[in-house]
């Protein structure tokens, strides 16, 4: 009863986006300010967004253990699974699975997969094209990764390639540091 | 919940404490206060269950009965309490004829300020304000409930970034995600209040 209610009161603010002039066809998973805007708050946003919040702590207490294999699979499930909106989600499931991303690339940084890691970096940028701490977060973990990487290749003895690992990482850090001078800009007054 | 024919003839000043609790439910329909936040978890989960799941034939039978009964066919017991609530935030004004003898009685009675309920003896706090009421208010607020009625906001997606004002530190991405989900339960229960007829 309680799904049928709640169907009832968001079906006609469910279908609404539809009408809006952003191509059906256009899978990209970025931003698509006509649904952004006016698309209401709805049980399945939260399904997503309880969903997730569950993973992130239960990935906590895979870290506390020292378990980062486990816990970068249980994040994963949630950036793998059903998302609402599909290929156009709103806002908020965008930067969740960004910011979950993020999170996933720290970790395979941490052992040792940082062309993955990178990957996960990838990803998440393409979900936040907005300037947002959100993408400022994700250019400081590529940083984070490059800079795990250069130490490793200076345990391999490979001077060279962690010279240029560094200089990634340099390069990530200065425009994470732009991004986040941006918002910072943008929000006071 | 069964109004007598003419409920008006039964009326009589209420007893100072049971005026007091009426008093009270009606303040706490009209301006909620701030729920625990155990209690807001619990109803939250009571209301995301299985929110991907299909609809039982059960519930598909409710539902049809739940909306022939808000248009008038049947009765069903969420008609009822949807129609409380609605009462309780949008009171319609009573008729002229039925105020004054009310208002010959609360003066008889030398009370500047009266409420008048009849109700069902099993009837909860929020069904309190669907039975008969007249609440004496001044004019302007009831131009100022009108504007809100005619004008209901629901809360929509949007970034979260707002909800942030500081630079993302690693590490805390679960600290986050709580914050977000926070924010949007909140936006999601204002936007079901205010689709059933009592958001603010």
């Amino acid at each position: 009863m309680k799904r049928a209610r709640s169907a009832l009161l968001f079906a006609a603010a469910l279908g609404a986006p539809l009408a809006t002039g952003c191509s059906k066809e256009d899978q990209t998973l970025t931003a698509c300010p006509e649904l952004d805007a006016g698309r209401p708050i709805d049980p399945v946003l939260l399904a997503f967004l309880g969903r997730a919040r569950s993973a992130h702590h239960a990935a906590d207490a895979y870290e506390e253990r020292g378990d980062l294999a486990a816990a970068t699979k249980t994040l994963a499930d949630v950036v793998a699974g059903p998302v609402p909106g599909g290929a156009r989600p709103p806002p908020e499931a965008r930067e969740v699975i960004a910011d979950t991303r993020a999170r996933m690339a720290d970790l395979e940084s941490k052992v040792g997969k940082f062309d993955e890691a990178l990957r996960e970096v990838e990803r998440g940028l393409e979900r936040v094209p907005e300037t947002s701490y959100f993408r400022g977060h994700l250019f400081e973990v590529r940083g984070l990764i490059e800079e795990r990487r250069q130490k490793a290749l200076e345990e391999r003895g490979d001077r060279a390639a962690a010279d240029q690992a560094r200089q990634r990482a340099l390069q990530a850090f200065e425009e994470s540091m732009r991004i986040q001078s941006e918002v910072i800009r943008g929000v006071t007054p | 919940m069964s109004l007598p024919q003419d409920p008006l003839d039964e009326l009589e000043p209420l007893d100072p404490s049971i005026e007091q609790a009426l008093a009270d439910a009606l303040r706490a329909a009209w301006t909620p206060g701030v729920l625990a936040p155990a209690t807001n978890e619990r109803l939250i989960t009571m209301a995301l269950e299985d929110p991907f799941a299909e609809p039982s034939e059960q519930e598909i039978i409710e539902s049809e009965r739940l909306r022939r009964a808000l248009e008038g066919q049947g009765g069903h017991p969420d008609a009822d309490l949807a129609r409380a609530l609605a009462a309780a935030a949008r009171p319609e004004p009573a008729p002229r004829a039925r105020l004054e003898p009310l208002e010959r009685k609360a003066l008889r009675a030398k009370r500047s300020n009266v409420v008048f309920v009849v109700f069902g003896a099993a009837a909860a706090a929020a069904a309190l304000a669907a039975s008969l009421m007249l609440v004496l208010r001044p004019a302007e607020q009831r131009a100022s409930m009108a504007a809100r009625a005619a004008a209901p906001e629901l809360a929509v997606s949007r970034s979260t970034s707002a909800l942030f004002s500081e630079r993302f530190a690693p590490g805390h991405a679960t600290e986050r995600i709580d914050r977000i989900a926070a924010a949007r339960e909140r936006d999601l229960r204002r936007n079901l209040f205010t689709g059933w007829g009592v958001g603010r």
